[in-house]
């Protein structure tokens, strides 16, 4: 019996992919089918991205977008999500690599069945094959935050910075670029940089074993929303010598800006950049040239200027309606 | 699990018995599952899921799983767990890796391969002897021992690189064990149907396979039969170890990176693997072929939701559902077979 079921599944399985030979491919006509693979589905900024990414799709009107992704920043979730997309016949694939390397092989493998590959975020560290790179100049915005806090801080004093999870490049870039800023130019502020980046209990021993810490950079959404929490908890004497520049404006961290837990966000463009790599991955596949290297900008944030339409424009989304 | 098979009903060849024990185990069961999946994913896809590429990918992506769900086929059988091969694999990596730095790095040949392909293997085997000691001659439960190493695998990676990925990985290893083919097949695929295929073996036909059965089913009978129990255990750790170890290894060889930050559900996905598999989780029987099937549900799921243009959120849902009705099956053969005698 049992041996009966497995023969007809097997039969079964052969029968539809035998099937498929012939009637494929009549309906979707002369659209551009680009997929775009976000560097995690969870977090703001790249639910920004996607919504910045559906909305040309719908502009442009020649393109049939499909978004994927990983629940985690996981190299080895996103490898299997690129072969599968790769496997389901798109065109163009946008993505966020989880690794600069590890996924090198999946993408050249894409690449080399005639799929074009755009980076966006972060990149390949050998991206010869790949059409354009969309990113944040982190140094440059690292480097900004810097000049930032620096003046909240009144050019003295120690700022905390806290360690990542190990492995992310856009942000160990971000705390380079912070750091040589401050060493050139703020000579009089100290930097700390300890504690665990995910960890509320780790900010608030930081704070009791660096009495005089008075600025805190942080790098990303989810560390700053934790280090928010840690602030919280000072006593008030405290918390309000404590000047704080985030980066990322996803909606939590906007609200701790407004109620002056945080005096300064850098917002990067996730937006601008899935809407760029759409029509990137678009204009690549009508065979326009295009820009190797495509940097977005970013924007400061503070509270005098977060209720300025101009501005909060650029409040990162958590859904895109 | 007797120790002895019933000499009346001997089927005549050993090919013979592996045979009807593949037919009558819930590894069947499992092969069926997926086939069905696979089925519809390919009858909802024509000329994409059921291509060459896709199942070969398919099978490469899940290659390093595999070779973990081998080794914790055997925990499992003998009624034990192992959480810390992800960890261990992460961190034979970062061993490996500074092992064939010092013989060359990126440009060194064969020779800093076979060093690496031995530092992870150690490693390995060292973290299962760890394991094991803990856990045979502490009698610390599994549990908490391999939790415990899979903090201190994970924050010694992190020590060792101060967080930043190391990439010194010979290119000679990422062109041919990574990228390569042998008669038309990749790499990965082959070194993990051979450890599946001296797994199911040592499983299922050897002597220390049934001890290690007998142990699952009752450990105290086991001792008392005469089986060093605590030799038979701490061997199982060191396969479990050396399992991990090898893919790390392999995971350098695709990835040509450390990948500090990922691999974390490598652990549950192969445990995973085990028990959709057929293995019991109460001990006493165990498949490593159904493993090798087990291990490709989720797997599958996830490829064939990616084509639906559904992002692979739903994969958690149903494979939960077929994990607890797969447990629950397994639960009532067990509950049948005590009632019955």
């Amino acid at each position: 019996m049992r041996q009966f079921i497995t023969a007809g599944l097997s039969a079964l399985v052969l029968a539809a992919s035998a099937h498929g030979a012939g009637a494929q491919s009549a309906a979707s006509a002369k659209k551009y089918r680009i997929a775009l693979i976000l560097g995690t589905t969870t977090d703001n900024f790249y639910t920004s991205m996607q919504c910045g990414a559906q909305e040309a799709a719908k502009r442009l009107g020649d393109v049939e977008l499909t978004i994927q992704g990983a629940p985690r920043w996981d190299a080895t979730l996103q490898t299997p999500v690129v072969n599968a997309v790769t496997a389901s016949g798109v065109q163009a694939i946008a993505i966020a690599v989880n690794d600069g390397r590890a996924l090198y092989a999946p993408l050249k493998a894409a690449n080399d069945k005639g799929i074009k590959i755009v980076g966006v975020d972060t990149r390949l560290t050998d991206s010869g094959f790949v059409v354009s790179n969309i990113s944040s100049d982190n140094r440059a915005l690292g480097a900004e935050a810097a000049r930032t806090l620096a003046k909240l801080m009144g050019e003295k004093g120690t700022a905390l910075i806290p360690p990542i999870t190990p492995g992310i490049t856009t942000v160990a870039d971000r705390i380079q670029g912070f750091i040589d800023e401050m060493k050139a130019n703020h000579k009089n502020i100290k930097i700390a940089y300890k504690g665990i980046s995910e960890d509320a209990s780790a900010f608030s021993a930081a704070f009791a074993a660096n009495p005089d810490i008075t600025g805190m950079f942080l790098i990303a959404n989810n560390e700053a929303l934790v280090a928010a929490g840690a602030i919280r908890q000072l006593p008030a004497s405290r918390r309000d010598k404590i000047s704080v520049v985030s980066f990322d404006a996803a909606p939590a961290l906007v609200q701790a800006l407004k109620s002056n837990q945080i005096q300064a966000i850098v917002a990067q463009k996730p937006a601008q950049m899935g809407a760029l790599a759409v029509e990137t991955a678009r204009k690549a596949l009508m065979g326009q040239a295009v820009a190797k290297s495509q940097p977005t900008g970013g924007v400061g944030l503070t509270q005098s200027n977060i209720n300025q339409p101009a501005f909060a424009q650029y409040v990162y989304k958590s859904n895109c309606n | 699990m007797s120790l002895s098979r019933p000499s009346g009903a001997a089927p005549s060849s050993p090919l013979k018995l592996a045979a009807r024990r593949l037919l009558t185990s819930q590894a069947t069961l499992t092969a069926g599952t997926l086939l069905v999946v696979m089925a519809i994913f390919a009858a909802l896809f024509p000329g994409k899921f059921a291509t060459l590429y896709n199942l070969q990918t398919l099978l490469v992506d899940y290659s390093g799983i595999v070779l973990l769900g081998v080794g914790l086929t055997f925990i499992m059988t003998s009624a034990r767990f192992d959480l810390s091969v992800g960890a261990v694999l992460v961190f034979s990596c970062v061993l490996g890796t500074k092992a064939m730095t010092l013989a060359g790095g990126s440009d060194g040949g064969w020779g800093a391969v076979l060093l690496g392909l031995a530092v992870c293997l150690g490693t390995g085997l060292l973290a299962g002897l760890l394991n094991g000691f803990l856990i045979v001659k502490a009698r610390v439960p599994s549990i908490i021992v391999t939790l415990g190493t899979l903090s201190i695998a994970q924050g010694a990676a992190y020590v060792i690189t101060g967080g930043v990925d190391l990439y010194a990985v010979p290119k000679v290893m990422l062109d041919t064990l990574g990228q390569g083919r042998i008669l038309g097949l990749p790499v990965p695929i082959l070194v993990a149907a051979a450890a599946v295929l001296i797994g199911a073996f040592v499983l299922s036909q050897t002597r220390f396979g049934q001890y290690t059965c007998a142990i699952g089913s009752n450990a105290e009978a086991a001792r008392r039969a005469g089986i060093n129990v605590d030799r038979v255990a701490i061997s199982l750790y060191l396969i479990s170890g050396a399992g991990a170890g090898l893919a790390g290894f392999m995971s350098l060889a695709r990835y040509g990176s450390t990948t500090l930050a990922a691999h974390q559900n490598d652990n549950l996905t192969a445990l995973l693997g085990v028990v959709l598999g057929g293995t019991s989780l109460f001990g006493g029987t165990g498949t490593v072929i159904g493993t090798a099937i087990g291990v490709f549900i989720p797997g599958v799921l996830s490829n064939g939701l990616v084509m639906m243009q559904v992002l692979p959120y739903w994969q958690y849902i149903i494979v939960g559902i077929v994990l607890i009705a797969v447990v629950y099956i397994d639960l009532v053969k067990r509950r049948g077979r005590t009632e019955g005698g």
